[in-house]
């Protein structure tokens, strides 16, 4: 694989591959909405006793993928907006888990592989596939053309892979034999990095026999971990019909733990990373949990801001949202911008990394520095430096886009592939003029959808 | 002169737009677009340079004293003449260009037939008799002369295109800003003064 | 340190909406931006940003500058000095006023013009003219279209262009002789009542060819910043090095140039000097590495800067050597400009053909 662009940004706060597991909660917060998710369809009633395990939501517009109550707890539909409340939320493992119990109600006519997926879909193992080209949750019971299973994981700070899989391989393997055994002869392709690593030696040996596995080195630079990049690289053209899977290594556990052990899954492995955490590392944690308790105790800085997912793709977390949703992998915390430096842009700057060669840090770089939200600059018009083109993992021209939507030319953005874009943010990043080009082609793109296409599907 | 030093020149240090500031109107109005200028470029090459060659033709054979077809001294009436010819032949550009590129007959407009009055054609024809240039140099300057004309329509176009990205002050949107852009285009251009001399 | 942000914050209100001075609020923003970095915090996601802003970039090239700013004020004296301060005092002036009108911010490109204006001027030149020519640069140049980033033509050229076609008298009568020793003409303010004397193109024609190490280390007369080579070629590699002038542009002018300039003298070696003689005589090489490669104006694309590159080497030796002029490198430059849209318009089809089977 040739991958193009790419950059490595250094900031501090490095979760450490240490896990810790949280302690028990009083309550969770469950948010009706993720990332890809609106669970509206409300399966419990106010006041009900739950089951570990239960559905308690569905999203209707996503094959009704669940949301699963990770303890037994008495519900509270209208406590908070925008969440279903556990009160009274049992300990593990005083109410112990009856698997058949909780499956709903099962079609009759499945077959085994059929009854596979729909045990994927109702135990919560689901939700971690991905539409390689567009991020959306596959059809479970369609036949993908490749699946893609990704060890890696770049983006600063979210979950690593090698944490979740290093005292597991068992456990990934059987995995990926179940996930082989949903496809016919499609093969999966194994993404491993490109250094010489312990894990990545082991997982190589262990998967030494399976032909059905196609192993691809892929180096380690943000954000080569993208999965529509993987896929483009891969050679795997989107094609609507016959689409490309994607998945993570810790959905690759949830399968195994899903078909093998029949349990659901409701243990989320996140990164609590950032250059305001005092000691970053990853946390056994579970949807709902509460996030003030989580970031609390972790951080002594006064003025923070919480992201939910990386330092580059993150959004900020609202205040209206209590507890962790159900596709969390990761939250980053950083440092509010308050100290306002003298003559900051004459200093000869060895402190601090650039993607350009115009500070002191081009001839000695510095250790990973404490970013924080300053945007260190003032919005200013283009100036076509051509750097957002320099790093750009996808090959257009993120300058060039950017001054067709400013004048409203959306079929010229078009024809200029505003479609490649994979919303990584590196362009965002090292922007002199500080445009926010990520966000504008995110609207950009949801504006050609409507203007151009909601005709088509009209017509 | 030779013919190719009066071409370069037509191009170049005697640009018939930049230099003469003839056949402004349709500059104005139709750069907007690349394929747009460069497509009236071309019908715009075309008819300047069959025309030289025609009104050479007419003038220098029924129009002058002694000329082999009348024998009067009819030069008064070059002018009507010349426009004439001119306006027959852009008919027959366009009746061409409807057929062979209707995409290109549609983004033109009226400005296709307008290109009758564009007075850079009519000024080929009238260099040419005022510098008394031969056949093959009247030919040569109606070609160098719409490659010149056709070449500032395309940069203006080109920079039009780039000026989507700029705040034009409200008086100065539409014609006054391209006014401006000429003017330092011209000014340009002016570099290239006394590289060769055609007059 | 403290006390002037004391200052700022006490007297940012006047400013503010409500404020006493409201329509002036970009002057002060620009002050305080200038000493203090802004505080601005992200909005959208990536929240944490690269430290480069317009700001520094524009430094980069005011530091690639100072080479040439110290010599020409080693060889011309103190009037340097008045000249800049005139050049700045007039582009701000027009740049405050339109951002006062306007309501936008003082860009950060108008630090950059305002120091390459004198610089590419003959340091003899009156100050009013030196007034008007940068009024007109910036106006016309850059503010009608909207300020920095926003302009097709380079603005110290539109003024440079202006002053030589109206007043070309004086902008070719006005090139005072060097000064030399420890000093050169540090302490003096010198007008044109010391020596002038023809620069060196306007000397070849005339068939005196002035020694290739005066032009290297700027023993001739010429505009301020263009006479010592070995300045800017410091200032030039410097920005090629931190990327802020993109190396396409240089190596372009100066590989057509030289390609040009050699098969022309093999031709005819009684009409056109020897190359390395033209590179460094006149303002091929300040052109090239500091004029030439403002990001604006030249194209965006890489291809389409090799294209400019070359469209503007070949036109500064072809208007050097076949018109009555003497400098071609402003009128190439202006070229290269006019012409940049539509190479960028061919670069940018073949990208996206290339692009066709992505995806």
């Amino acid at each position: 694989m040739k991958p193009r662009g790419g950059y490595n940004i250094r900031v501090a706060g490095r979760p450490a591959g240490a896990v810790e597991a949280l302690p028990e909660p009083d309550t969770l917060y469950l948010p009706l909405r993720s990332r890809r998710f609106n669970f509206s369809e409300i399966c419990v009633k106010d006041g009900e006793r739950c089951g570990p395990g239960h559905a308690i939501a569905k999203d209707p517009e996503n094959y009704f993928v669940p949301l699963l109550a990770p303890r037994a707890g008495t519900v509270r539909l209208d406590a908070v907006e925008g969440h279903i409340v556990l009160e009274d939320v049992a300990k593990l493992p005083e109410e112990t888990y009856h698997p058949d119990d909780d499956l709903p109600h099962v079609p009759k006519d499945l077959g085994s592989s059929g009854m596979k997926r729909y045990k994927l879909l109702a135990l919560g193992a689901w939700q971690f596939l991905h539409d390689a080209h567009t991020n959306a949750l596959p059809d479970p019971f369609d036949t993908p053309s490749a699946v893609i299973a990704s060890t890696i994981r770049l983006e600063p700070f979210l979950a690593r892979g090698d944490v979740q899989v290093r005292k597991r391989l068992v456990n990934f393997t059987r995995g990926l034999e179940h996930l082989q055994a949903l496809l016919e002869y499609q093969p999966i392709h194994l993404i491993l990095p490109e250094v010489d690593s312990d894990l990545a030696s082991r997982v190589r040996d262990t998967l030494r026999g399976h032909a059905w596995v196609n192993i691809t080195y892929v180096p380690l630079r943000y954000p080569f971990d993208n999965f529509a990049l993987l896929a483009r690289g891969l050679g795997l053209k989107y094609d609507a019909n016959s689409p490309v899977w994607a998945i993570n290594s810790e959905g690759i556990l949830a399968m195994d733990r899903a078909l093998t052990m029949s349990h659901p899954c409701t243990v989320r492995l996140i990164s609590l990373g950032g250059p305001a955490v005092d000691e970053p590392k990853h946390l056994k944690a579970m949807p709902g949990y509460p996030i003030r308790a989580i970031i609390d105790p972790r951080t002594s800085s006064e003025s923070i801001r919480v992201l939910n997912g990386g330092g580059l793709t993150g959004d900020t977390v609202l205040e209206d949202q209590l507890g962790l949703d159900a596709e969390c992998t990761g939250l980053t915390v950083l440092p509010e911008h308050t100290e306002r430096e003298f003559l900051g842009f004459v200093r000869p700057g060895s402190d601090r990394r650039s993607y350009s060669r115009c500070f002191l840090s081009t001839l000695r770089a510095p250790a990973a520095e404490r970013l924080t939200t300053a945007l260190k600059g003032e919005r200013r018009p283009c100036v076509s430096c051509n750097f957002c083109e320099e790093v750009c993992p996808a090959g257009i021209m993120p300058h060039l886009i950017h001054k067709l939507l400013y004048q409203d030319e959306l079929e010229q953005a078009e024809l200029t592939r505003i479609d490649l874009c994979v919303e990584c943010g590196l362009c965002s990043f090292v922007c002199p003029s500080k445009i926010d080009l990520r966000r504008e082609f995110i609207d950009g793109k949801q504006l050609i959808q409507e203007e151009l296409h909601s005709e088509e599907v009209e017509a | 002169m030779t013919t190719l030093i009066i071409i370069v020149a037509a191009i170049f240090t005697n640009n018939i737009l930049l230099a003469s500031f003839l056949g402004m109107c349709s500059f104005l109005a139709c750069s907007a677009k690349i394929e747009t200028a460069l497509g009236l470029g071309a019908a715009v090459i075309f008819v300047m340079t069959c025309t030289t060659a025609i009104n050479y033709g007419i003038y220098y054979g029924v129009l002058v004293e002694n000329a082999p077809l009348l024998k009067t001294d009819l030069t008064y009436l070059q002018f009507i003449i010349f426009i004439a010819v001119i306006a027959a032949f852009v008919q027959f550009v366009e009746m061409f260009v409807e057929r062979f590129s209707p995409a290109l007959y549609h983004a033109l407009g009226i400005f296709l037939p307008l290109i009758t009055v564009n007075c850079a054609i009519l000024g080929a024809s009238l260099f040419m008799i005022i510098r008394r240039y031969s056949l093959a140099q009247s030919v040569g300057f109606g070609f160098g002369g719409g490659v010149g004309w056709a070449l500032a329509i395309t940069l203006m176009a080109g920079l039009r295109q780039k000026m989507g990205y700029s705040h034009i002050p409200k008086p100065f949107q539409g014609v006054a800003i391209i006014m401006i852009i000429t003017g330092v285009m011209a000014m340009a251009f002016m570099g290239f003064a006394g590289m060769v001399s055609i007059q | 340190m403290r006390l002037l942000l004391g200052i700022l914050d006490r007297v940012r209100p006047i400013f503010e909406d409500g404020g006493k001075l409201r329509p002036m609020k970009p002057v002060f923003d620009a002050t305080e931006n200038f000493f203090y970095a802004p505080s601005a915090r992200t909005q959208n996601a990536p929240h944490i940003r690269d430290p480069l802003d317009l700001k520094r970039f524009m430094s980069m090239v005011i530091i690639g500058l100072a080479p040439c700013v110290v010599a020409a004020f080693y060889f011309f004296g103190l009037r340097m000095l008045a000249m800049i301060v005139v050049s700045y005092a007039a582009g701000g002036a027009v740049e405050m006023l339109f951002a006062v009108v306007r309501k936008e911010e003082i860009n950060e490109g108008f630090l950059v013009t305002g120091l390459i204006f004198p610089l590419i001027l003959p340091p003899g030149l009156p100050l009013w003219i030196v007034a008007v020519g940068v009024a007109f640069g910036v106006l016309v140049g850059k503010e009608i279209f909207g300020g920095t980033g926003r302009n097709p033509f380079n603005p110290a050229l539109v003024g440079r262009c202006f002053l030589v076609l109206g007043y070309p008298g004086v902008m070719s009568a006005t090139y005072i002789v060097p000064g030399s020793g420890p000093l050169g003409r540090l302490t003096e303010y010198v007008g044109v009542e010391a020596m002038t004397r023809a620069t060196p193109l306007a000397e070849a024609k005339q068939g005196v060819v002035a020694p290739i190490a005066d032009l290297f280390w700027g023993n001739v007369t010429g505009s301020a910043g263009e006479t010592a080579a070995i300045a800017i070629i410091v200032g030039g590699v410097f920005l090629v090095l931190t990327r802020v002038a993109n190396w396409r542009t240089v190596a372009g002018i100066i590989g057509s140039f030289t390609v040009l300039g050699l098969v022309l003298h093999y031709a005819r070696p009684d009409d056109f000097a020897p190359v390395g003689w033209h590179l460094l005589a006149g303002g091929l090489l300040f052109g090239a590495f500091f004029m030439a490669t403002d990001p604006v104006t030249s194209p965006i694309t890489n291809g389409g800067k090799w294209a400019y590159a070359v469209i503007i080497g070949a036109a500064t030796l072809l208007i050097r050597n076949l018109t009555g002029y003497v400098e071609g490198m402003m009128f190439a430059i202006l070229l290269g400009n006019i012409a940049a849209p539509v190479l960028d318009d061919v670069a940018v089809r073949l990208r996206l053909r290339r692009l066709q089977h992505e995806g």
